[in-house]
């Protein structure tokens, strides 16, 4: 029951579709995306901007703080968003999906699927009134599922659109939020819409997620609620987390003793992951660091099988951390039990000591999961896989390079790696981009 | 300790004895931490595995920690590098056993499986020769007429007497190593009541094999104790225990002694038999099945050591069957010379093949026992 919106069209979902040609389609508005979008939008060519959340941002807008600087993540990431949200050159469509990327008369073709949001983003003016009125609650995805939300809601505080969105999944239709809109945006009758868009380059930004669900039944204690990831730790130590402040979620208690696992699911052959994912000694650093701010007599420790801090200032970072009393454990955690009170004993062996197996209690348990690609399937859009899953990179000479003519790679789409790189690439591929598309320019003129 | 120096090609060589890739591991420690029997000090198979990528042949081989492990596969499951460690400690057994016996056959008969078919095949064959060689008395029972009675007893002793030199000087030659390798006998055995206590702790091994058992105690969904490798195994070896008293209690009241008591011997045996079929055919049942990391590498000399196992034992019960029902039936004949000579046959290599941990794993476990008992009495004091 799709229909096809026309280019030049007004759409309800208030962003305007001037044309239905770009020069460039950055497909993921994290911060790569971004980066690409403004490289590309700052040298003037027309640039769309594709996100499948109904907010810009990505990843790092949920972010506390970043190594090795420690700097506020969403003091660096919001003027960004705002920068690419405002910048002339740039159209963004969120709430979108990339369907497929093809090849026509030697442009790119782009088929889009809009998802419908349920708000007439014309009318939506960000109140929060129909948010307040929702009598359903759902868990908070950008909390990481740690506190609850609306099944109508802006998605977060900061987020870019201002606008409602409706969680078809857990609405009620009660009607509440209808009567509660003060400008008439609710919209329950809206349906998905596709839409074909041709541009010269692609930039494929389509970031990481976590391999949470992996299946390793030795990291599955029967009480789960206190093993938690690095991305929720990230919210427990953001100013303007759900808690305010670093609680476990099983009962609320302060934390004494928090563990991170590092390599839970990354460097491990035996789930399937054999590379590295290149951040989580960082992060583990930087959030034990955080922690021993935020719990000042809690005792952090890190398990590790090697720490690598390969960036610039990072081994500095990961001395300063030892110097801070964050205990480095040398040892493949092999089992996280289930202890007494929501507590989790880890097992370990201590190789760098007499190779002893010890059981370890902690009150709190983050697990480094692995990074793997965010889009599982790159050939069915189009996209070029590379052995290890994220998108290929078959030159090493043209590093943003995705394996197809005027397809390019910024940031965690082409493999795991640190903001600092991601921003880098996300450069690289637009100074590739715009490379490629004057070459193209130059021979049409010519022709 | 003495000097030990490093050998890179050591790894190469234990290659001949298993899928070994212990090269592959960088030491996280996932699988000594996962190792269900790793406690404290006693934690393996990564410093095995160290041992082995320095080559430190002797080291190694001397470990008791090598006896320890039955082989769960969950260190190989779960290996970060897929270095396989549970499968590197069984070929580190194999190449033990090879290293301590002093006929040099365990070696060939573990490095090619067609070598142990060859072997077991003709000295059957010779040993059947043997039997029947010595002819029987001018009229014999049913039953004995291509091997006398007698015969198998004398012979029977012979067998027993090559397996008691062999193991003998195989068990003495790891033992001897062994308590080398802890610092020697008066640095295990003081105080001496840690003697009695790891003595105490062994016999429950044997008793109900609790350590084996341990090996189950993290699996998910548990097993059905049909199905645990744990009773199997406990059931081959009592099976095999009450089988040995069988013949001996035989050998002892009716032969030596000449009474006609022959229910304790005809009991244990047949209790013993039933031990041993259910353990064989559990087992085989298993490792046909491959759901378990170790069976995953069955290679023709697991099987074959197993169907001879099978074997033997319907044979017996074949022969039991026609003793107390006097079924007379010229196979009987051929069964008894089957069972009789390879009966003895395993016997004599027992030495020599995968059944050597039964001399060599009773040893460890001690040594394990005084070494936990020292870890709490140092606890205490």
């Amino acid at each position: 029951m799709s229909t096809e919106i026309t280019a030049g069209e007004e759409t309800e979902r208030g962003e305007a579709v001037e044309r239905d040609r770009y020069d460039a389609v950055v497909i993921g508005a994290g911060i790569s995306g971004i980066q690409s979008a403004l490289d590309l939008g700052d040298q003037g060519y027309s640039v769309l901007l594709v996100e499948r959340e109904p907010s810009i941002g990505g990843r790092m807008i949920s972010l506390s703080k970043v190594f090795p600087t420690l700097d506020c993540a969403s003091c660096i990431t919001t003027p960004k968003m705002s920068a690419v949200a405002r910048h002339p050159k740039v159209t963004i469509l969120v709430n979108t999906e990339v369907e497929r990327v093809a090849d026509k008369d030697g442009e790119k073709e782009i088929e889009l699927l809009r998802k419908p949001t349920y708000v007439d983003n014309r009318a939506c003016i960000g109140c929060r009134l129909c948010e307040y009125a929702c009598p359903v609650e759902v868990p908070d995805r950008f909390e990481q599922g740690l506190a609850l939300t609306r099944a109508i809601a802006v998605p977060f505080t900061n987020a870019i659109p201002q606008k409602a969105v409706l969680d078809a999944e857990h609405c009620i239709f009660c009607g509440a939020c209808a009567r509660a809109c003060p400008t008439d945006a609710i919209r329950y009758e809206q349906e998905p819409r596709r839409q074909t868009i041709r541009a010269g380059i692609v930039v494929a930004a389509t970031g990481f997620k976590l391999n949470v669900g992996i299946n390793k039944p030795q990291y599955q204690p029967k009480n789960p609620r206190n093993v938690i990831s690095p991305l929720q730790m990230e919210r427990l130590l953001a100013p303007h987390g759900p808690y305010g402040r670093v609680l476990r979620p099983s009962d609320g208690k302060i934390p004494e003793s928090v563990a991170y696992v590092l390599c839970a699911g990354s460097r491990d052959k035996s789930i399937g992951v054999p590379y590295c994912s290149r951040v989580c000694c960082m992060y583990s650093i930087k959030q034990a660091m955080l922690l021993s701010g935020a719990l000042p007599i809690a005792d952090i420790t890190i398990y590790y099988m090697d720490i690598r801090a390969f960036g610039k200032g990072f081994e500095e970072f990961y001395q300063n951390a030892k110097a801070m009393g964050i205990q480095f454990v040398r040892g493949k955690v092999a089992r996280v039990n289930d202890g007494p009170n929501g507590d989790l004993i880890l097992r370990v062996e201590m190789t760098e000591e007499d190779g002893r197996v010890e059981e370890r209690q902690h009150d709190l348990v983050v697990l480094a999961y692995g990074i793997i690609p965010e889009l599982e399937s790159p050939e069915q859009v189009g996209l070029r896989a590379g052995s290890d899953g994220f998108l290929a990179r078959p030159d090493s000479t043209r590093p943003a390079f995705a394996g197809i003519e005027g397809v390019f790679t910024a940031g965690c789409a082409a493999g795991p790696k640190d903001i600092v790189d991601s921003i880098i690439e996300a450069g690289a591929a637009a100074s590739a981009g715009s490379a490629y598309l004057s070459q193209c320019a130059s021979k049409t003129t010519k022709s | 300790m003495s000097r030990i120096l490093v050998n890179p090609e050591f790894v190469e060589q234990l290659k001949e004895y298993g899928h070994v890739n212990v090269n592959d591991c960088f030491n996280c420690g996932n699988c000594t931490a996962v190792c269900p029997l790793s406690e404290g000090e006693t934690a393996f198979p990564r410093k095995m595995v160290r041992l082995a990528q320095i080559g430190a042949a002797k080291e190694l081989a001397a470990r008791p920690e090598l006896w320890i492990c039955h082989y769960c596969g969950e260190c190989s499951d779960t290996c970060p590098r897929q270095a396989d460690p549970g499968e590197f400690m069984a070929a580190a057994r194999r190449k033990a056993i090879a290293e301590y016996e002093p006929t040099g056959l365990a070696s060939l008969m573990f490095r090619n499986s067609w070598v142990a078919v060859l072997v077991t095949v003709v000295l059957a064959a010779v040993l059947g020769a043997f039997l029947v060689s010595l002819h029987p008395e001018e009229s014999p029972p049913w039953l004995f007429s291509l091997v006398a009675y007698e015969t198998i007893h004398i012979v029977g002793v012979g067998a027993l007497l090559g397996f008691v030199i062999l193991g003998a000087i195989a068990f003495t030659r790891y033992f001897t190593r062994m308590i080398a390798v802890y610092g020697g006998w008066k640095k295990l055995t003081s105080p001496s009541a840690r003697v009695w206590q790891a003595t105490k702790m062994l016999i429950q091994d044997i008793l109900t094999m609790p350590l084996h058992g341990k090996c189950d105690t993290d699996r998910d969904p548990p097993r059905p104790w049909t199905s645990q490798p744990r009773w199997s195994h406990w059931a081959i070896m009592w099976g095999f225990f009450l089988l040995l008293t069988a013949t001996t209690l035989d050998f002892l009241l009716i032969y030596l002694a000449g009474t006609n008591f022959y229910l304790p011997a005809r009991l244990s045996g047949t209790v013993g038999g039933a031990l041993m079929l259910w353990g064989v055919i559990a087992t085989i049942r298993e490792r046909a099945r491959a759901a378990q990391e170790p069976y995953q590498k069955s290679v023709l000399a697991d099987w074959w050591l197993l169907i001879m196992l099978l074997l033997l034992t319907v044979t017996g019960f074949w022969l039991e069957i026609a003793v107390t029902f006097h079924w007379k039936q010229a196979f009987n004949d051929w069964a008894l010379l089957f069972h009789t000579a390879v009966a003895m046959e395993f016997i004599l290599l027992t030495p020599m093949t995968k059944f050597a941990h039964a001399l060599y794993r009773p040893a460890a476990l001690w040594v394990y026992h005084l070494k936990q008992a020292e870890g709490t009495a140092n606890g205490t004091a």
